[in-house]
């Protein structure tokens, strides 16, 4: 039951006290850390919903010899930590009086970042200029290495492509009626005059027989006829070796 | 009226042997102004010293339960006068109790009234603390003697107690100890609750028990049935 006390003057003002039913905002910190989480669901501000209006909550049984304990001691303890914070909060105001305070310790900290940042920048650009040096060094080494061994790659090329050249000179000096650029119109030439004709029959003799006879000239439309085109057995007419040598005569 | 149709919600109430305030004021002449009418809850937890309380004025609102409204009344709590208080929260309990007129003398002799709380006015710090202070202390150049290892008390008082905030007081212990346990007095604190201890204590936060209703329940009750 909570009760309100009055002035004995008079009994018509009333001064209200303590927690009222008021809701008036205190300001007083109600939720701490040590405190158990509402139940989720609802905000704690509504009134008990129906499910859980007459639903009759049994506390678990504590020993009461340790309820009596926890009674009298509560008090001891919330004494002593109401004490203990009044002396911390004096502690605080005395140290933040001396310049110790909380606002002073955060300044110096962040001077103290600016120096170490500062500090290890230097460092930084120490270690960046020789960095950089020792890249130098190493990209020259590794150019001259590169530029040795391209080198060397043109070197053996050439002398492959010598040897080759060698080779070919060669094999052109060994050979026989080698078209190169200064012949190469006589030779065409020579080729379009007497061509070689490879459209003939040999017998055993080495007579050579062409049917149809060539000629230099085509006159008239040749006929379609490419094979068999008049039977005729070799050997009859031709063939004679008087024959073969009378044609060589004449050519 | 079958009793299969009644239900009985709820745990056994121990505040349910006596009538609502108003339920009894309303009876009397002139709403019971110069009665005497106790509480049951006191007369349990100390039978000894009685507390009642005697009415100046009432102004009931005459809702339909009779629970709302406020008393104006002397308090006398165990023998000790606390002079005049209002009543007017909490009157939903049917603890209240008439002393008749007869009884009134005898009831309110008083052979063992209630003695004031002592509590010690200063309380050791912990170890750990008074090591750091004199470490600091040792840091900044100061006097180690200098540092105190002890430190005023300053009393967490709930607000069920708020009323007898005059009998409290704070004297210098006799025997001081390294624990702030042995330098209260155990049995006057458990005098603060009677002979009727609670069934559980769950864990507390530092500091005075703070309640702060959110609703009030005849409210609620009204606005239903509004709305029905």
């Amino acid at each position: 039951m909570l009760s309100c006390r009055i002035s004995t003057s008079s009994t018509a003002r009333c001064l209200l006290l303590a927690t009222s039913q008021f809701n008036s905002a205190d300001g007083i910190q109600k939720r701490q850390m040590g405190r158990r989480q509402p139940k989720q669901g609802k905000p704690p501000i509504l009134p008990p919903s129906k499910k859980v209006l007459y639903h009759v909550v049994h506390a678990p049984w504590q020993k009461p010899e340790d309820v009596e304990e926890l009674l009298w001691r509560r008090h001891a303890y919330n004494n002593a930590v109401l004490s203990i914070r009044e002396v911390f909060r004096a502690e605080l105001a005395q140290n933040a009086s001396h310049g110790q305070g909380i606002e002073a310790m955060k300044e110096a900290e962040a001077v103290e970042l600016d120096d170490l940042i500062a500090e290890n920048q230097k460092r930084n650009e120490e270690k960046r200029a020789v960095r950089e040096a020792r890249e130098d060094e190493m990209t020259k080494e590794t150019k001259r290495v590169i530029l040795d061994e391209i080198q060397v790659e043109l070197e053996k090329r050439n002398e492959e492509k010598k040897m080759a050249e060698e080779e070919v000179r060669r094999v052109i000096e060994r050979s026989d009626g080698f078209v190169d650029r200064q012949n190469l119109e006589t030779k065409i030439l020579e080729a379009l005059e007497k061509p070689t004709i490879y459209d003939f029959a040999i017998d055993r003799a080495g007579n050579k027989y062409f049917v149809p006879e060539p000629v230099k000239y085509q006159e008239g439309t040749p006929t379609r006829q490419k094979g068999r085109l008049y039977d005729q057995t070799l050997g009859t007419n031709h063939g004679y070796v008087e024959e073969a040598a009378k044609k060589e005569q004449s050519l | 009226m079958s009793s299969n149709l009644i239900r009985f919600v709820g745990n056994h109430d121990v505040a349910s042997e006596g009538k609502f305030l108003f339920e009894i004021l309303s009876q009397l002449r002139n709403f019971g102004v110069g009665r005497l009418v106790t509480k049951n809850e006191w007369a349990r937890k100390w039978p000894d010293s009685p507390s009642f309380v005697k009415i100046l004025r009432a102004e009931p609102e005459m809702d339909r339960w009779l629970f709302e409204g406020k008393v104006y009344a002397e308090w006398v709590f165990r023998g000790k006068n606390l002079g005049i208080y209002e009543f007017s929260k909490d009157l939903n309990r049917s603890d209240w109790q008439l002393v008749h007129k007869h009884q009134e003398k005898s009831y309110t002799a008083c052979s063992t009234p209630m003695q004031p709380l002592v509590f010690p006015d200063s309380f050791p710090l912990p170890p750990l603390q008074v090591h750091l202070s004199q470490k600091s202390a040792r840091k900044s150049g100061l006097d180690e003697k200098t540092i105190q290892r002890r430190a005023p008390l300053v009393l967490s008082i709930d607000p069920e107690f708020e009323h007898l905030k005059p009998f409290i007081k704070q004297e210098t212990p006799n025997s001081k100890s390294s624990s702030i346990y042995e330098e209260v007095d155990r049995n006057a604190l458990l005098d603060l609750y009677g002979n009727e201890l609670p069934v559980k204590v769950e864990a507390w936060n530092a500091g005075p028990a703070a309640f702060q209703p959110r609703f009030n329940a005849t409210k609620v009750r009204i606005e239903e049935q509004r709305v029905k």
